[in-house]
């Protein structure tokens, strides 16, 4: 600290703007208070890895490919005279831009309405009370704060060999940067960041592998989801290397090992997916008397409290790294500080891939409810049983439905298929409520929707299943 | 394992019914035989009621604020003995509490453990009612446990009115002044001079507190009253518009209206014309604590002919009783001060006690009532005429 610094005081402070700390700014300035934020970028941070580099540029990026795959791939079986000539990538990037722009300056200007300060500079904790915010060009400021949310999400891990220089080896964010598609790629992880890059840039025209040292993709989610996304892979011509490991990249060769022995792929291009770690190492924790955990996250009490003062929300506290997580995360801490009694106590937090096809899950499997004790039933839906589903061309996919046995209360909802992103959230409500599959049977669902499948699967779950002849039990 | 049904028991002369106050062991938890399991409020009292048996509480007949009645279903106890299969929609569910999002981040605010409570919607969802009526039957105003005070420097908080249901004693103390407007009241004061009784006092008090009896006026208010009631018989009579009758009590039963946390009770002094004063004191002594604890036992609460309110134990001086129908006199004391008044033609200062009582004009006139509120008075001012009628 440097001697004789003056402190300025600030209310509320928030660091880190992404979906979590930018939430957690405009909750707090809506309950009266005058609020601090502060973001590494500034300004320009709003919105965070996910708005800016992350969910939604990879959203972009996986609709054109889609187009561009079924215009090629799924449209003469419509009829459709048309053909595929190619992605101009410098074109998706500056449409990318304005996608990206129009909606950080929508975040921009609600923080501004809001009466929110934005500050650049990254936060570090001096005191329980009060930080210092230093900038890359040497700038440093204090602030004394009454209360601080922490919202500092986390960053892609590094590989040893595979260090990310922005050329031949990128991150996430760095591939869906890409100015010029690469002719031959390797994705080294089969999680679901490194799977939806991997299906849009093959969909686009790259060749593409995957490389997972586990036994498949989504190696985190149940095999059954994975399984129909694996069938895709193949069909869209992905080389996955399961039960691999990436071993060394050295002039456009990756070097692999494989159950089979070693291999190596000439590439034009590597792309490193394996996880995210947390942004918790350099926030001075310890002057607030904030220890990490053997993950490095922030143990928070329910209502996402480190200290009566200090808040943690999002990828540096313990569950699933995920937007929607973090920005419910910061209604409750942005509250909690503000002297009400709140949790964050959902029943489940909602999972979605978007891979080809998309999958989806919200609660509980067979097999951890079978761990906790609980004897449930499940119900297995085909999409193939699906009338709108075949008008979309989509055979592969399945909803099930995991209920408590004899009472019928829905624990889980498990999705793979087109839109299934979309259609998990009626799931995820069903799970809240407490509803019981005669619930969903009773729910009149329009025809012809995706949506019928959870009717179908409800109805199969009581026993009285209109369409499937079948009565299966999965 | 087999089940235990124990149905609410009748717990006092002609209850028909209790409200569950609290359960002190929660559902799926073990209970003890005779171990206090819940507390069911009377329209008077509240009653402790013990496990019969022992084994688990696995289901309740009632959430906190419902009503049940004698002999329907209170506790279902797994004695763990073989027998028959327990219902399995009463077991306590494994796992989370079914509820709605918005029902359980109130429960939060409330700082109300959803898992006490049982639910009444479909497969034992705990809705929003069950949650306030939950809450108002046992939350207290103040911030229950585990709040922690903001930081600071907040917002005040958003002021909603609290609105609770009416039930229990209120509710009884409700129905029982909507009833008392039935009867035209009228009011009668005296201004007594409390200098003797005030001797007489002092003069017993050392005696009765080497017995442990703390001496109050209280058991003078009381022999007073006995003593008027049998001058002037009206006063402790009922009056029946139907049947067309007056009935004159040949008991003395003085209730004295007691104030508690959760509002009037008035606890029997039963045949006080048999009782001395000492007896007196130690019986209103032990009412008096009693009370506090809400442990009155029914049969003490009732067949009351006459009521007394002591309000000049917490300072008040005059008022205007209202009657506890069916009784036709109520008797007021306010509290003793210095005051001036004119002794022998000039003014002097005396301890005065206010003494007041208001009757059913329907069956007193105001001759009667001031014989008797006269009759009260003369005696506390000349407290050795009691003695005349011990």
């Amino acid at each position: 600290m440097v001697v004789g610094q003056i402190a300025e005081s600030a209310d509320f402070v928030v660091a880190g703007a992404g979906p979590g700390g930018y939430v957690a700014a405009l909750r707090a300035a809506q309950l009266g208070r005058t609020v601090t934020l502060v973001d590494r970028e500034g300004a320009a941070g709003v919105g965070g890895v996910c708005l800016r580099v992350g969910c939604i540029p990879s959203k972009g990026l996986i609709e054109a490919a889609d187009l561009a795959h079924r215009t090629a791939a799924v449209a003469p079986a419509y009829g459709l005279k048309t053909s595929f000539g190619g992605v101009d990538m410098a074109a998706f990037q500056a449409w990318k831009a304005e996608l990206v722009g129009g909606l950080t300056d929508g975040v921009r200007g609600l923080l501004d309405k809001a009466g929110v300060r934005v500050v650049a500079g990254e936060l570090r904790l001096t005191r329980p009370d009060e930080a210092v915010v230093s900038t890359a060009d040497g700038q440093a400021r204090f602030l004394r704060f009454n209360d601080l949310v922490l919202a500092t999400g986390s960053r892609p891990v590094a590989l040893s060999g595979f260090e990310v220089d922005g050329g031949d080896v990128l991150d996430s964010s760095g591939a869906l940067g890409l100015r010029e598609l690469p002719g031959k790629v390797a994705i080294i992880g089969g999680g679901y960041i490194g799977l939806e890059i991997g299906i849009a840039l093959a969909k686009l025209g790259s060749r593409v592998a995957i490389v997972e040292a586990l036994e498949g993709v989504l190696p985190t989610m149940d095999r059954r989801l994975a399984k129909p996304v694996e069938k895709r892979l193949a069909e869209l011509g992905v080389e996955l290397y399961a039960g691999s490991k990436a071993v060394a990249f050295e002039a456009g060769t990756l070097a692999i090992e494989t159950p089979d022995g070693a291999a190596e792929l000439a590439l034009d291009k590597v792309i490193v997916a394996v996880g995210r770690r947390p942004n918790s190492d350099d926030l001075g924790l310890e002057r607030a008397g904030i220890a990490l955990d053997n993950r490095g996250l922030i143990e928070v009490a329910p209502d996402r409290r480190a200290r009566d003062h200090i808040g943690a929300i999002g990828d540096i506290t313990p569950g699933p790294a995920l937007a929607h997580k973090a920005s419910a995360e910061a209604v409750v801490a942005a509250e909690a500080l503000c002297g009400r009694r709140v949790a964050f106590q959902p029943q489940a937090v909602p999972a979605v891939v978007f891979s080809d096809p998309e999958v989806a899950s919200a609660g509980l499997g067979v097999d951890e409810a079978k761990a906790q004790g609980i004897d449930v039933k499940s119900a297995n839906v085909p999409l193939a049983a699906s009338g709108r589903a075949r008008t979309l061309d989509a055979a592969d996919g399945f909803l099930q439905i995991v209920a408590e046995e004899g009472t019928g209360v829905v624990l889980g909802v498990h999705i793979v298929g087109p839109h299934a992103s979309d259609l998990i959230a009626e799931g995820a409500l069903a799970i809240e409520m407490g509803a019981t599959l005669d619930d969903l049977a009773l729910t009149v669902h329009p025809h012809p929707t995706l949506s019928e499948q959870y009717l179908e699967a409800a109805h199969l779950g009581i026993g009285q299943p209109i369409h499937l002849a079948v009565l299966g039990r999965g | 394992m087999s089940d235990y049904r124990f149905n609410l028991p009748d717990i006092g002369e002609g209850l028909g019914e209790g409200e569950i106050v609290r359960w002190l062991v929660a559902p799926g938890a073990p209970v003890q035989a005779d171990q206090i399991m819940v507390e069911v409020e009377t329209d008077k009292a509240v009653v402790e009621i013990p496990a019969p048996v022992g084994g688990t509480l696995k289901a309740v007949g009632g959430a906190p604020g419902e009503v049940v009645a004698v002999g329907a279903l209170l506790a279902v106890i797994d004695t763990g003995a073989d027998g028959s299969a327990a219902p399995a929609s009463a077991a306590p569910r494994p796992g989370r509490v079914l509820a709605a999002p918005a029902v359980r981040k109130r429960a939060v605010e409330l700082g109300v453990d959803l898992a006490a409570i049982v639910g009444t919607g479909p497969q034992g969802r705990v809705t929003r009612e069950d949650l306030e009526r939950a809450a108002a039957g046992e939350a207290p105003p103040q911030a229950p446990a585990g709040a922690r005070p903001a930081s600071g420097r907040v917002p005040p908080p958003q002021r909603v009115d609290e609105v609770v249901p009416l039930r229990g004693l209120r509710k009884t103390i409700a129905e029982s002044m909507t009833a008392s407007l039935q009867v035209p009241h009228i009011t009668d004061w005296y201004r007594a001079d409390a200098g003797e009784l005030i001797a007489a006092r002092a003069a017993l008090k050392e005696e009765f507190a080497a017995q442990g009896v703390k001496l109050t006026f209280l058991p003078f208010f009381v022999k007073a009253c006995v003593l008027a009631l049998q001058r002037v018989p009206s006063m402790n009579a009922v009056l029946d518009m139907e049947k067309g009758e007056i009935t004159y009590r040949k008991r003395f039963n003085i209730g004295i209206a007691t104030a508690t946390d959760a509002g009037l009770i008035v606890p029997v002094l039963h045949d006080a014309d048999l009782k001395s004063i000492f007896e007196l004191a130690v019986e209103i002594a032990e009412l008096a604590e009693l009370s506090r604890s809400r442990k009155v036992p029914r049969e003490r609460l009732v067949e009351g002919t006459f009521t007394i309110t002591n309000f000049g134990s917490y300072g008040a001086r005059m008022g205007t009783p209202i009657l506890r129908p069916p009784e036709a006199g109520i008797a007021g004391f306010g509290a003793i001060r210095d005051e001036v008044v004119p002794v022998d033609g000039a003014p002097a200062v005396r301890p005065i006690l206010p003494v007041c009582a208001s009757t059913d004009h329907r069956l007193n006139d105001g001759a009667q009532l001031w014989a008797f509120v006269r009759t009260v008075s003369e005696l506390l001012e000349r407290p050795t005429r009691i003695l005349g009628y011990l």
